[in-house]
């Protein structure tokens, strides 16, 4: 192939490459905010044993960073003009595709699992809400602190309270029909209206379900990872179809 | 005649005027449920006719003919509470209701407690794929296999 067109193919390579090292540092900063988890869930991924979301983001901080260095070390590679450089760039960037690939789909089949309906969610905040085994103590202290932020109560509606049977009616049902973190609170952070809150006044408590809340958080963790990574993934693609092109041209 | 009539009506005792009693509605009165699964939130007499004074609710847990008493003062107007909480009831079971002030009686309510579900019949399986997974997915796997071959292609057949 004549001289002017490899050092055409040569520079798309490096300009790829660039861009790839830039969208995976990218990856690795999002899986960072992740895996940090601002909001606080990762209790609700715990107990239920699917907590896959976070350990995607895991593997995203790794791959990120990886594609970063690993492209880095292509665009050296493509100026050199060496083929077993070239070589050891295609096998590890496609070593680190397979990674990333894994973490995208387990992302999106995991966020399934957890939020495809407010089921899993609800049957949790029954079961575990005022238990007192370690469980109990992280399903109590995450839904006092989203019912307060989100102002919301039970998981489609403070009725979850009343249809279903649960340890915390169990423990306090003669006195209260559902946590007073439903309840109205002033800026100070007494209960408003007590009374009013306990016999169900609709003033005097939040009336709207936690699962809206909990869904859009663990989404978003989720389209974070997985369609991002999906995003990076389809550009890595295109380059190592480009640099492959390049590598059989080159002698 | 009418004269009469009107003479006569307006002799009429009291007595006969009964006091509302009623659970309270979700979609009018402002509550989230007026029947829980141990108790009702009844409507209360109203504050201006019967204001500071005592009460009583009679109710029958049916098929028991035993009559229990709720004993309360009927709070003066303006009213914070939206309703009186009866409790200490049965889930799933028929209660009648009175209220009694003074010689005054309401008429009699027939109400049912809801029954309550366990928790353990709720199913989290998982209820359905989303088509972000699934063309995430596809595409992904597709890709893996395209790579493959490009990778074969090249470390196998370059010039």
């Amino acid at each position: 192939m004549g001289a002017r067109v490899l050092t055409c193919l040569m520079i798309v390579v490096i300009i790829l490459n660039a861009i790839a090292a830039a969208a995976g540092l990218a990856l690795f900063a999002v899986a960072i905010w992740v895996a940090v988890d601002g909001y606080k869930l990762y209790p609700i991924s715990s107990v239920s044993g699917k907590d896959d979301i976070f350990a995607a983001a895991w593997i995203a901080i790794f791959t990120g960073f990886a594609f970063f260095l690993t492209c880095i070390f292509g665009i050296f590679a493509a100026l050199k003009r060496s083929r077993a450089l070239l070589m050891a760039y295609l096998i590890i960037m496609f070593i680190i595709f397979l990674f990333e690939c894994a973490s995208a789909i387990t992302a999106a089949t995991n966020r399934d699992y957890l939020v495809g309906n407010s089921n899993l969610v609800k049957k949790q905040m029954l079961q575990y809400y005022a238990d007192s085994s370690t469980k109990g103590k992280d399903i109590t202290q995450t839904w006092n602190r989203v019912m307060e932020q989100a102002e919301c109560c039970g998981a489609d509606s403070p009725k979850d309270w009343l249809d279903y049977n649960s340890t915390f009616r169990q423990t306090f049902g003669t006195t209260y029909p559902w946590p007073l973190n439903c309840c109205n609170r002033l800026s100070n952070f007494e209960v408003a209206d007590r009374e009013g809150c306990i016999v169900g006044k609709s003033s005097a408590m939040y009336t709207k379900g936690c699962f809206q809340f909990i869904e859009s958080v663990l989404s978003r963790y989720t389209w974070a990872v997985s369609w991002y990574g999906f995003a990076v993934l389809m550009f890595v693609f295109l380059t190592l179809v480009i640099s492959m092109i390049y590598y059989m041209q080159l002698d | 005649m009418l004269a009469v009539v009107f003479i006569l009506g307006a002799l009429c005792p009291l007595n006969f005027a009964e006091i509302p009693i009623k659970v309270l509605n979700p979609e009018t009165d402002g509550v989230l449920a007026g029947i829980f699964p141990n108790s009702f939130l009844l409507k209360l007499p109203d504050c201006s006719t019967y204001g500071n004074k005592s009460a009583e609710l009679l109710y029958i847990e049916l098929p028991s003919t035993e009559n229990k008493t709720e004993s309360f003062k009927v709070p003066a107007c303006p009213v914070s509470l939206p309703g009186y909480l009866l409790k200490g009831l049965k889930s799933g079971t028929t209660y009648n209701m009175t209220y009694k002030i003074d010689n005054e009686t309401s008429t009699v309510l027939t109400e049912t407690t809801t029954t309550v579900i366990d928790y353990q019949e709720i199913n989290s399986g998982l209820p359905a794929r989303s088509g972000a997974m699934v063309v995430i997915t596809v595409i992904l796997s597709l890709a893996m296999v395209a790579l493959v071959a490009g990778l074969i292609i090249s470390v196998f057949f370059s010039g």
